[in-house]
């Protein structure tokens, strides 16, 4: 991937400094370097590197591949590229959830830029950040699995933080229903969650996937069948195990983007509602008052809550007639006493 | 706050760029000394010369004005802009107001002339005409928000709105410069009128929400210092109007990419957003306490929404952090204009410290945002989100310390509510983990208890019964019963409980007591509640009962008790409801079982009533709590204290309470009633046979009985059922009535096979069941008569070998079973000895060997701890025969034979008395006097015992120590003791002992009583020889030791024989008469020994001088007489 770019540099709001002395900028050390990248419809870009008068003098400046570039930045104070425009629409797009659009753009400005990916704050590295958590919130995991594997920068040039992503993303691209590699993709879950657990860089965001991805894998584990027609005592431990990690993935997001969280909750609702004694006990819970409810099974109760809070709180716009059934058993004892302390 | 609008820069941008006219009337120039002025903070100074260039430019009269009046509005706008800094803002509004309403701005000559202006040349100042309707609205929101400390004045935000709306009615129209257009400034006007509509001095809530949609209409995303202001605004009014709660998520929802930015945007906010969030959770708290789920639902989409918004701290720190090496913490902040956003370097550092101050303090916000949801989703019914967000604390914030106060670390706490929410999910395992962690000393005063509470609700589930009362003593520590009186119960009752479980009765009574009469068991204010009073008095008061009845055996007064309190509890909760009165059954169980066993203390009418209130409790049950666990067994009580009654014409009511208790005992579930119906069959079994129902006949009885063999195999037996062998048993003894050999095979198999399985079952389980023995003798009992009495077939010895020692099914190495066997042939073998010692023919001999050898094989090859008891008493008395008639191996016999006692001994269960016994025996025969000491304190018990069988063979042996040690003394009383008992002895014993007790009466001196024993033996049983020979001899030796001589006189009629006259005549008496008898001939050997013996000292007195002096002088007086 070794792009050649052209950078300019101009001084001055309304003209520009006719091209000349670049290498005398350049020994000249240069405190601050603002630079706006420009993507033209020919596939060569141009790339005009400013600097205000204000702060100093720019000259041209022609570079074959990114790490002269680089070690060039290196010699500012200040090295700063602009955000090009269609990486501001792409983000804008993204954090107006539009995701299918921002989605699209994403992909084009990363490759676009992808020539710059080893400069700081370069627009190809942030749209490829912005593009993993794009597809995570899709729920769309070949995309990420692509966004992931054709991530632009090297590893050496990203923070901890974003290197835990790209790891996280390519765990989570690996969600499948598939028995066969449950157990692998657990383990995998397992061990980067141990490692995330320590690591302050991991953001909720990215251990919201890891515990999606351990509960996906948990989940696998239970035969189809049974989450359709009610999980046998043998796989009732593994499918708690499922729900605490989907509950995990939920409580991590603290309300933050909550494609995934509601699709973890779902999931840890129908596993609640297909429990051993959930099932056969639906049809005795009639009449639910405080001692109906204390009575029944502890999973029952689960059940109910999360169906009441995804319907009410998390996700309304779920179409499920097992929550819209289990939601209607919905009992709160604290709203219970007042109640009755009202009569 | 302090709000820069782009218009600002604009004009600046514009000022920068116009081009010098000339020094003296150039109005550039003069803008350019305002401004100079104003970088140097002379804002008078400036204002002055504002006010000189619009006394001039702005005059149209004048030349110059005329001239140059397209430049007044720049100045206009300049001055009101610094009146509005100067907190002018009525001086700012009149200039922005004389700018957008003078007409002479408007005239299009003026407005070309401006378009000269470089940088401007588009539209001119024409903008400014607008932007001054906006621009005036925006000086009175300031005015009324405050600016630099000046301002606040609430009422301005009234003034500000139509100015704002007029501005957004032009946008709207398209009316504005296309500047302003390509602004898209819409969404923030809309943003500043729903603050100011929310702001005033009354608030329009619903204008306001009007506006709240249109928020989102923008076409762009709103600034930061636009929106995130406005935001707080929202949330601040919500925070004093719970019921506007949800326009915060509404606000977010309609604009997201407003909201969602970039983590270093939002770090001047997290503050504020994470208060709000908290405030909304409490929110929610409250609304739930209220009953006001809407709001509740409300709060906690709104604490979603803004958590959602805030970034993780170490996120905004490192964002912030990248912001300060990108632009540098000093200098100019950098703009990055597509994104619209400014990188302020220095204002970021300054962020960054702040948050790592919150990092380093172990104080992360997001960790509190995870704790509070938890908090809620627990209250919202959720444990297992509440349980993931706590999870999720410890795992990635375990150092977390509390907010506020001392900054405690929170992971005790954190570790209390994830135990506890472990528990309410059902995983206990993680629960007890993590409850294993907790310091005590971390979680607080409150939690403290939380901890010793869970600590014993959890050794009491865990039935730790040990562990539950210092648990339950700690939480009691300090704890006051009045303020605190549901914990005090508890524990108390813990207590209580722990104790009835570890059978001490004697606590439970204690504390049982205590607590009852507490006066906390009562309902009140501030005390329990009815419900909780319901809750434990109940129960207490059956613990209390059952207690006493378990210590009834040692004093039978508290059974009294125990019914005393009974009463009470059927006084106090009459109810039969067990909705409200679930203790009851129990309580009228307990009572039966109560008055049960208390019967036989009393005098006989007490008993009686006893019973009779027992069945009427027993009615009670059956009346109203059919459904109820203790219904069955209450059902089996009445059915055997009707069967075991005196009046026979309830018996057939007994039989009907047993079938009722096999019927109901069948339908529990879980095969919970399956023993008690297993106890009920055998009964109905045992007893319904004997009471035919009115107009059965014997084939229908038969059928019925046959019926309950049949429920009981076909629904109640199992491996290892307490009645199966009996009923096998049962089943094959009755089948010898039915003279069926169908039948009687069908059984015989039956009861083999019940046999083999439960030999298999103990086998398995390591454990010995003496039923099995008995099952095992009358199965041998029942066979032997069945092939007599259905096949006509005398068993032999050796048939009966071939059954017994070809028993399929039993494991070899099950030596219980296999001795169990080969005792039962060893009794066949016994009884085929007697009766053919009865019948006389032959000789025993052989048998009598093959019994010995048979013995002997059994005591090598089975260890005493492996068989049962019956058969060590039986292996144990074989050596001890052995050890009787041996002289050279009697003390191996001995010791041999006191293992197999000792081991009964040990075990302590049944024929505890025949191993004393045998001990005793055994030990007796030592030659070591320690060992008969001790043989005589194991005799000492038995010879009191009641029993004349135990007493008896005691007394015997006893005495027998007594002659051999020749304590004579002693040995009277022993056979003196003995022969009063009645009963336990065979004749031949007593007529022994009374052999012996003469002997004793004689040897300790009594020879008068000893004589007299010998006579009474002698006279009543003068056919038996073998006793009546050996009194003779005794009377005999006796009268010639004491050798009395003859005295008084015949004819006076005092003459008394002498003593060797008279020990010579008895012997010659009885020697002829046993001769005349004809007895003689039939005598055995033994007797025909003890006979001779007196016949010879019969010859031998007669040789004596004095004898035949006596005689002749007898026989002289006589013939003297006769004549």
């Amino acid at each position: 991937m070794k792009t050649k770019h052209v950078l300019i540099l101009f001084s001055g709001l309304l003209a520009a400094l006719p091209p000349s002395s670049a290498q005398e900028q350049q020994v000249s050390a240069p405190t601050a370097l603002i630079v706006q990248l420009q993507s033209g419809k020919s596939k060569a870009h141009r790339t005009r590197i400013m600097a205000p008068p204000t702060i100093e003098k720019g000259a041209f400046l022609n570079m074959v591949d990114e790490q002269p570039v680089l070690d060039n930045a290196k010699n500012y104070k200040l090295f700063f590229i602009e955000s090009p425009k269609d990486l501001a629409e792409a983000l804008r797009a993204y954090s107006n959830d539009d995701l299918d659009g921002a989605k699209r753009r994403l992909a084009r400005v990363r490759s676009t830029y992808a020539g710059f990916a080893g400069l700081p704050n370069n627009p190809a590295t942030t749209a490829a950040l912005t593009e993993l958590s794009c597809n995570a919130r899709s729920l769309d995991w070949s995309g990420l699995g692509k966004a992931a594997a054709g991530f632009p920068t090297p590893k050496k040039m990203l923070d901890a933080s974003d290197r835990a992503k790209v790891a996280a993303a390519g765990i989570l691209s690996k969600v499948s229903d598939d028995p066969a590699t449950a157990e692998e993709r657990k383990k995998e879950a397992e061990a980067a969650i141990d490692s995330a657990a320590k690591s302050p860089d991991v953001t909720s965001e990215v251990y919201t996937w890891l515990k999606y991805a351990l509960g996906r894998a948990l989940a696998s584990k239970i035969p189809a069948a049974e989450l359709q027609q009610g999980i046998s005592k043998e796989h009732e431990q593994i499918a708690s195990l499922a729900v605490d990690a989907y509950c995990e993935a939920a409580a991590s997001a603290h309300g933050r983007f909550m494609e995934i969280p509601a699709d973890a909750m779902h999931r840890a609702f129908s596993i609640l509602w297909a429990m051993p004694g959930v099932r056969g006990y639906v049809p005795k819970a009639r009449n639910m008052d405080k001692k109906v409810w204390n009575a029944a099974p502890y999973n029952f109760r689960d059940a109910v809550s999360l169906a009441y809070l995804l319907r009410n709180v998390y996700a309304p716009q779920l179409k499920d007639d097992n929550i819209t059934k289990a939601a209607s058993y919905y009992f709160n004892e604290q709203l219970n006493a007042k109640h009755a302390a009202r009569k | 706050m302090k709000i820069t609008t782009p218009f600002s820069m604009i004009l600046a941008l514009a000022v920068f760029g116009t081009p010098l006219v000339s020094q003296a009337q150039d109005p550039a120039a003069e803008f350019k000394v305002v401004r100079q002025l104003l970088a140097e903070k002379k804002a008078a100074d400036a204002l002055k010369r504002i006010d000189q260039v619009l006394a001039v430019y702005g005059n149209p009269n004048s030349r110059v004005g005329k001239q140059f009046a397209y430049f007044a509005p720049f100045f206009l706008w300049q001055k009101g802009g610094v009146l509005c800094d100067m907190g002018d803002f009525d001086g700012a509004c009149a200039a922005y107001k004389e700018l957008a309403s003078n007409p002479m701005y408007k005239e299009r000559v003026m407005i070309d002339k401006s378009k000269q202006l470089p940088g401007w040349n588009d539209e001119g100042y024409a903008p400014l005409l607008t932007m001054a309707v906006f621009q005036e609205g925006m000086t009175r929101y300031q005015q009324a928000s405050g600016v630099d400390g000046k301002g606040g004045k609430q009422e301005a935000y009234e003034q500000c709105i139509p100015l704002l709306e007029e501005y957004l009615k032009l946008y709207r129209a398209g009316k504005v410069s296309q500047r302003e257009k390509k602004m898209k400034l819409d969404g923030r006007v809309g943003v500043l009128l729903l603050q100011a509509y929310l702001l005033k001095p009354q608030p329009d809530f619903d204008k306001a929400s009007s506006y709240m949609g249109r928020v989102g209409d923008a076409k762009s995303s709103l600034p930061d210092d636009i929106v995130m202001p406005a935001l707080n605004t929202v949330m601040r009014v919500a925070s004093d109007n719970p019921q506007y709660i949800q326009w915060v998520s509404k606000m977010i929802d309609a604009s997201p990419g407003s909201f969602h930015v970039a983590p270093h945007r939002l770090a001047p906010y997290i503050g504020n957003l994470f208060n709000f969030g908290l405030r909304s959770v409490r929110l929610t708290e409250d609304s739930l306490k209220a009953g006001n789920m809407d709001q509740a639902l409300a709060g906690l989409r709104t604490a979603n929404a803004i958590f959602g918004i805030m970034p993780d701290t170490v996120e905004a720190r490192d964002s912030l952090h990248s912001v300060v090496e990108l632009v540098g913490s000093s200098g100019r902040p950098v703009e990055d204009k597509n994104m619209g956003i400014t990188y302020a370097g220095q204002r970021s550092a300054g962020y960054e410290k702040r948050l790592n101050e919150l990092i380093e303090g172990k104080t992360e916000l997001e960790a509190y945002t995870m704790l509070s949801l938890a908090n809620v989703a627990m209250r919202m019914g959720s444990n297992r989100l509440a349980k993931a967000g706590i999870k999720l604390v410890l795992e990635r914030y375990p150092h977390l310390r509390q907010q506020g106060g001392e900054k405690k670390e929170m992971r005790d706490l954190n570790y209390l509510q994830y135990s506890q929410l472990c528990r309410a999910t059902g995983d206990e395992a993680t629960a007890l983990k993590y409850e294993d962690k907790i310091d005590p000393g971390n979680v607080g005063d409150g939690n403290k208890n939380v901890v010793a509470i869970n600590k014993m609700i959890r050794f009491t589930k865990e039935k730790q019964w040990e562990q539950v009362i210092p648990a339950a003593d700690e939480v009691l520590s300090g704890l006051d019963k009045e303020t605190d009186a549901l914990n005090y119960v508890g524990a108390c009752f813990s207590k209580i409980a722990a104790n009835y479980y570890l059978a001490r009765m004697e606590e439970v009574v204690k504390e049982g007591t205590a607590l009852l009469k507490s006066g906390v068991l009562t309902p009140k204010a501030g005390g329990l509640t009815q419900e909780q009073v319901l809750n434990y008095e109940p129960q207490t008061m059956y613990f209390v009962m059952d207690a006493y009845k378990e210590l009834g055996a040692k004093d039978p007064e508290n059974y009294d008790k125990a019914m005393d309190i009974a009463d009470a509890f059927m006084q106090k909760y009459p109810s039969i409801d067990l909705q409200e009165n679930s203790m009851a059954p129990n309580v009228y169980f307990d009572a039966i079982t109560v008055l049960l066993k208390r019967r036989g203390h009393g005098n006989e009418n007490a008993d009686k009533a006893d019973l009779k209130k027992a069945l009427r409790y027993c009615d009670v049950i059956a009346k109203n709590w059919k459904e109820h666990e203790v219904y069955p067994t209450s059902r089996l009580l009445a059915g055997s204290i009707l069967i075991n009654g005196d009046d026979d014409s309830v018996k057939p009511q007994g039989i009907d309470a047993l079938e009722e208790c096999v019927a109901a005992a069948l339908k529990q579930e879980n095969g919970k009633g399956k023993s008690v119906a297993s106890n009920a069959l055998f009964w109905l079994a045992s007893f319904a046979p004997e009471y035919p129902r009115e107009g059965e006949d014997a084939a229908a009885l038969a059928a019925r009985v046959k019926g309950y063999f049949d429920t009981y195999w076909k629904n109640v037996d199992s491996e290892g059922d307490a009645y199966a062998l009996q009923m096998a048993s049962l089943q094959l003894s009755r089948s010898l009535e039915t003279k069926d050999p169908a039948v009687y095979e069908a059984a015989l198999a039956k009861d083999r096979e019940v046999i083999v399985r439960e030999a298999a079952f103990n086998f398995k389980n390591d454990q010995h069941n003496p039923e099995l023995e008995r099952t095992i003798n009358s199965y041998v009992e029942s066979y032997v008569n069945g092939e007599k009495e259905l096949h006509g077939k005398e068993l032999t010895l050796e048939e009966k070998r071939q059954h017994l020692t070809n028993f399929p099914g039993i494991d070899p190495k099950d030596k219980y079973t296999n001795a169990i066997l080969r005792m039962a042939l060893l009794n066949s073998m016994r009884e085929a000895l007697t009766s053919a010692k009865r019948a006389g023919k032959g000789s025993t001999k052989a048998l009598e060997k093959e019994i010995d050898d048979e013995l002997r094989n059994m005591r090598n090859d089975f260890k005493p701890e492996d068989i049962t008891n019956f058969i060590c008493v039986q292996i144990g008395n074989f050596g001890l025969d052995k050890a009787r008639i041996s002289t050279d191996s009697r003390q191996e016999f001995v010791q041999s034979a006191l293992a197999y006692f000792k081991q009964v001994r040990d075990r302590g269960t049944d024929y505890q008395n025949e191993a004393a016994l045998g001990m005793a025996q055994a030990l007796s025969l030592s030659q070591d006097a320690a060992d008969r000491q001790k043989a005589r304190e194991l005799y000492s018990p038995l010879t009191s015992a009641q029993d004349p069988a135990v007493a008896g063979p005691a007394l015997i042996g006893l005495t027998d120590l007594n002659m051999n040690e020749q304590k004579y003394q002693e040995a009277v009383e022993s056979a003196g003791k003995f022969m009063n008992i009645r009963g336990g002895s065979t004749p031949r014993e007593r007529l022994e002992m009374m052999l012996k007790l003469a002997e004793a009466y004689c040897a300790s001196g009594k020879v008068q009583e000893g004589i007299q024993t010998y006579v009474n033996l002698y006279s009543q049983n003068r056919g038996n020889i073998s006793f009546s020979a050996p009194a003779v001899e005794g009377i005999m030796t006796q009268l010639w030791k004491r050798n009395t001589p003859a005295s008084g006189d015949r004819l006076k009629n005092t003459f008394k024989q002498s003593d060797h006259w008279r020990a010579w005549n008895t012997g010659r008496d009885y020697v002829t008469q046993i001769r005349r008898s004809g007895i003689e001939q039939k005598m055995s050997p033994d007797e025909r020994d003890a006979f001779n013996r007196v016949v010879s000292l019969v010859g031998e007195y007669e040789k004596d001088a004095g004898v035949q002096r006596e005689e002749k002088e007898k026989n002289d007086f006589q013939s003297k007489l006769s004549k």
